[in-house]
């Protein structure tokens, strides 16, 4: 074998492991889809650039046999995949099979990491045991009592994930303040960098959420809103290699989410865990591969099937395989796998788990106008966040079963066809539609519009765990396939009645948020799940599907994120979530990426 | 013309075969800008690739109207580490604001880029692949009087024509040199939205060509209908209100449905199309001299430079930017 451990996937589940591992002179290679588009250099211009156009780009259309959004347009991110060549396709409320960009986070080394907006929380210690804390609580809007037959509490519980969190942050580069943040952080060195100046319409959402932090207190204090964590360096990183530039407010410029930073300031893990290494002998990058599947013999993983750039098929073998391809891929491809062998499948499916309980977030906000005018291009994704909403005494006392993270977004809207182009839009598969039927917005009116509008939306925005369900689940479709020839991700979910109720609750306190903080007129409010496409909405947070636990009836993998039945065969990526926590995700898989990647050392250690 | 070729650069190709062996036309050859001194980008690189049917060596090079049409350049294999791939590129450095011809010479045989949907027949009945670089001006689709008609159509519906603009013009004059001022003056039209519309077409989304030829035509139909004293061009912005709102009504009184069938669907793509096309980085054809920026900052300030505008410039590379740092 060349090596010892291959890894699928390079982005937030897939980029720590190796890191690690190839810091302990552990042979590694990467398999990645997606290309490598690296930073600006002295010599060279980046592929990513500050370009409206990469963000969603000219307007595609679906040309999918079998689904029944057949013709319609879609647009893609610079870093999506085409889904053209690869469709995500999901079951919509008319119980259609629609063809889908959502449930993608991005397809470059990196992965979602590149086009993200960095918002970098831990999750709450209440995240990590949502079974034993709602054991004997009156959860509402539950009346079949699901919450407390499907909750989990993770094998693995925060104060093991504590360490793993802060090696995240210091490895990746994050900016943000700890005070106001209920999580425990003692004993820990504060690795966070400095956050930069706020952009003045903030100042909204700061005192609105100050209002709210008195209002629901934690052990009778007021919570503090606080800078949220955003994996973007604001001064020199040496972990990484990378300097800050000597006019750091300049790093603001409102092309943030969505956007690859052409510059690095932005933490993807390309340019923070994987550039730091690229250099060893020990370790291969091999972008623009795709793996097509899994063989085994016994418990072993015993080869990596994968198509090269110009689709010749390829195999390579490793001691150890870590896939990490984000949720949704990593269980189609196992799912593949199994379908292509038999001891492959009777494994992975030792029960009848294996893409059941797919989660993604609870989430939603309010969105108002200010009276005065801000240049919301000088922006990062978001400038404040209040825990308020995520502790015991608040979700007590409106019987939820878990708390929430709340944040504002700074940089939406912030770019001219931005704010056109997401107009009322409430998923990827909805651009432009609202401004497009607006054919009142012309000339004068147009005018007027920009003027009214331009530089004065404000929105809050929550993230919330959903309830899992056996019913949510990834399968592969009976008809669409890729490109390849190869089954494509077939998405089947749905809210549950207590994440409506909880998207209600968060929403509303958002827009108190907003009210409170001195925003008046007409402020709009709600859950994903008023969209008009609510089974669409993943909003790039892909999890479970293949959920850890210490039972193996009751889980795809083990605490250690190991299939079961199989020696050699590591799930890293969202995936391995039994709930979602209430926050963005990506801090909590590298960290969990970082302990695997522990685990895995340990190992492979003589 | 002199024309350099690039190095080649085997990971940019590579990065580049999702979408080569993807089932969407995605149109090659891909242009990118170049990084220079003293942040004058007058050429752009133009990257062309050849996906063949299998890896063995081929004999295949591009010919093309930027240089003399009998010199032949190798295309290059690329290679995975040491491993030979089915991709055959080449970069060359071309001019701005340029269009090309090109054919590739496959095993002595002359062929169209397979890549490429954009092709011209010329009146030697031989199709050439077409290409073309950022800032290019001329038509590629429209005819003249498609054009005309556009550019008065999108003036309508744009909030350029207004007398904020004027006054935006005029205050701003002193800062545009000689050679821009009439380009100013000129461009309070359309800022170029329909060069954007028309290399959009053009390229990367061709499947709308149809709508505009088919609507334009009848758009025409209506207009002379209306007033059958003047040419399109000449009328008053009164007729091109009425013809938007015979389309966005869906007034078949006066629009033939034979024709076309739901000119309010023609109307969303045009509306989305301005305002990419006013708000999109120069490069692409529109928001010239970044007139829409400009505008838009200047339109949010209000006459007071203490108010918030939008402050393109500081994000956005030399020399349309003051960015110091981000090369474009």
């Amino acid at each position: 074998m060349d090596y010892d451990v291959i890894i699928i996937g390079s982005g937030a589940g897939g980029a720590p492991v190796a890191h690690t591992l190839v810091n302990n002179e552990i042979r590694v290679l990467i398999l990645e889809k997606g290309p490598l588009y690296d930073t600006q250099t002295e010599t060279k211009l980046s592929s990513f650039k500050r370009d409206e156009m990469q963000a969603y780009g000219h307007e595609k259309i679906i040309n999918i046999p079998g689904v029944d959004n057949n013709g319609d347009n879609y647009f893609s991110n610079f870093v999506e995949p085409d889904i053209n060549n690869e469709p995500h396709v999901y079951l919509n409320k008319a119980n259609q099979d629609w063809a889908t960009i959502e449930g993608y986070t991005a397809q470059a080394v990196g992965g979602g990491t590149q086009i993200y907006g960095g918002v970098s929380l831990r999750f709450s210690e209440m995240d990590f045991r949502l079974r034993s804390f709602n054991e004997s609580r009156t959860i509402k809007e539950d009346p079949n009592g699901d919450v407390k037959q499907e909750a989990r509490d993770w094998p693995v519980d925060y104060s093991i994930f504590k360490q793993y969190y802060n090696i995240a942050e210091s490895k990746i580069g994050i900016n943000g303040t700890r005070k106001g943040q209920l999580k425990d952080f003692s004993n820990q060195e504060d690795t966070y960098q400095q956050p930069l100046t706020p952009n003045p319409i903030s100042n909204y959402a700061k005192k609105g959420m100050i209002a709210l932090g008195k209002k629901y207190k934690s052990k009778n204090k007021a919570v503090s809103p606080y800078r949220p964590p955003l994996a973007v360096i604001t001064e020199n990183h040496p972990p990484s290699n990378r300097n800050a530039p000597r006019e750091k407010e300049s790093i603001k410029t409102g092309f943030v989410n969505r956007y690859g930073d052409p510059l690095g300031y932005k933490s993807n893990t390309w340019v923070s865990l994987l550039k730091p290494i690229s250099n060893k002998a020990n370790f291969t990058l091999l972008p623009n591969c795709t793996v097509v599947r899994l063989s085994s013999e016994s418990s072993q993983v015993k080869q990596v099937h994968y198509l090269q750039p110009d689709g010749s098929p390829a195999t390579a073998s490793a001691k150890i395989i870590v896939v990490a391809c984000s949720a949704i891929e990593s269980v189609r491809l196992l799912k593949i796998s199994a379908k292509t062998e038999s001891n492959f499948d009777k494994r992975i499916n030792q029960n009848n788990l294996l893409g059941k309980y797919f989660l993604t977030h609870c989430f939603g906000g309010a969105n108002g106008f200010t009276k005065e005018r801000y240049d919301k291009s000088k922006s990062l994704d978001a400038d404040w966040a209040i825990d308020c909403c995520a502790t015991e005494e608040f979700v007590n006392e409106f019987g939820l079963w878990a708390g929430s993270a709340i944040y504002n977004n700074t940089s939406d809207s912030a770019l001219p066809i931005s704010s056109f182009r997401t107009m009322g839009s409430q998923d990827l598969d909805t651009l432009w539609d609202t401004y497009e039927t607006r054919s009142d917005l012309i000339n004068n009116k147009l005018l007027e519009h920009i003027q009214q509008t331009r530089g004065k939306n404000l929105s809050i925005s929550f993230i919330a765990n959903q309830v899992p369900l056996f019913s949510n689940r990834i399968e592969l479709h009976p008809k669409v396939k890729d490109k390849w020839g190869i089954p494509s991700a077939y998405i089947i979910k749905n809210w549950h009645s207590h994440d409506r109720y909880l998207m209600k609750i968060m929403s509303e306190q958002c827009r108190d948020i907003l009210t409170l903080g001195g925003i008046s007129g007409n402020i709009s409010s709600g859950g994903v799940d008023g969209s008009i496409n609510p089974r669409a909405r993943i909003a790039n947070h892909v999890l479970g599907g293949a959920r850890f636990g210490n039972n193996r009836e009751d889980a795809v993998l083990d605490e250690n994120c190991r299939a079961w039945d199989f020696d050699n065969l590591y799930v890293t990526d969202g995936a391995f979530m039994p709930t979602s926590g209430s926050a963005n995700p990506t801090l909590t898989i590298q960290a969990n990426a970082f302990r695997v990647a522990d685990i895995i050392l340990e190992r492979l250690s003589p | 013309m002199f024309v350099e070729e690039a190095p080649l650069d085997p990971q940019y190709f590579l990065n580049l075969s999702g979408k080569i062996t993807g089932r969407s036309n995605i149109s090659f050859p891909v242009i990118e800008t170049t990084k220079s001194k003293n942040h004058q980008n007058t050429f752009n690189h133009v990257n062309f690739v050849y996906f063949a049917d299998s890896k063995d060596k081929i004999n295949i090079y591009l010919i093309g109207d930027f240089d003399y049409l009998y010199k032949k350049r190798k295309l290059h294999q690329i290679f995975l580490n040491d491993s030979p791939t089915r991709f055959w590129a080449i970069t060359l450095k071309l001019p701005i604001g340029n269009l090309f011809y090109y054919k590739f010479l496959v095993n002595n045989k002359l062929v169209t880029d397979p890549l490429n949907t954009l092709s011209k027949t010329l009146d030697n009945n031989i199709e050439w692949s077409v290409c073309f670089t950022h800032y290019y001006k001329n038509a590629i689709v429209f005819e003249k009087w498609e054009w005309v008609i556009l550019q008065r159509l999108v003036s309508y519906l744009l909030p350029f024509k207004t007398d904020e603009f004027d006054t935006f013009v005029n205050k701003h004059q002193g800062q545009f040199n000689n050679m821009t001022r009439s380009l100013v003056s000129q461009l309070n039209y359309d800022i170029g939205c329909v060069n954007f519309i028309d290399k959009l077409i053009a390229k990367d989304e061709r499947h709308h060509i149809i709508d505009y030829k088919l609507c334009l035509k009848e758009i025409k139909r209506i207009l002379l209908l209306l007033n059958q004293f003047q040419e399109p061009g000449e009328m008053d912005e009164y007729f091109y209100q009425r013809v938007y709102e015979i389309m966005i009504n869906t007034d078949f009184s006066l629009w033939d449905k034979s024709r076309y069938e739901e000119p309010d669907y023609f109307i969303k793509v045009l509306r989305r199309h301005i305002i990419t096309a006013a708000f999109s980085h120069p490069k692409y054809g529109g928001n010239t001299l970044a007139l829409g920026w400009q505008f838009l900052n200047a339109l949010l300030k209000e006459n007071n430079e203490d108010n918030a505008g939008y402050d393109w410039r500081q994000a956005i590379e030399k020399p349309l930017g003051t960015n110091t740092e981000y090369a474009g």
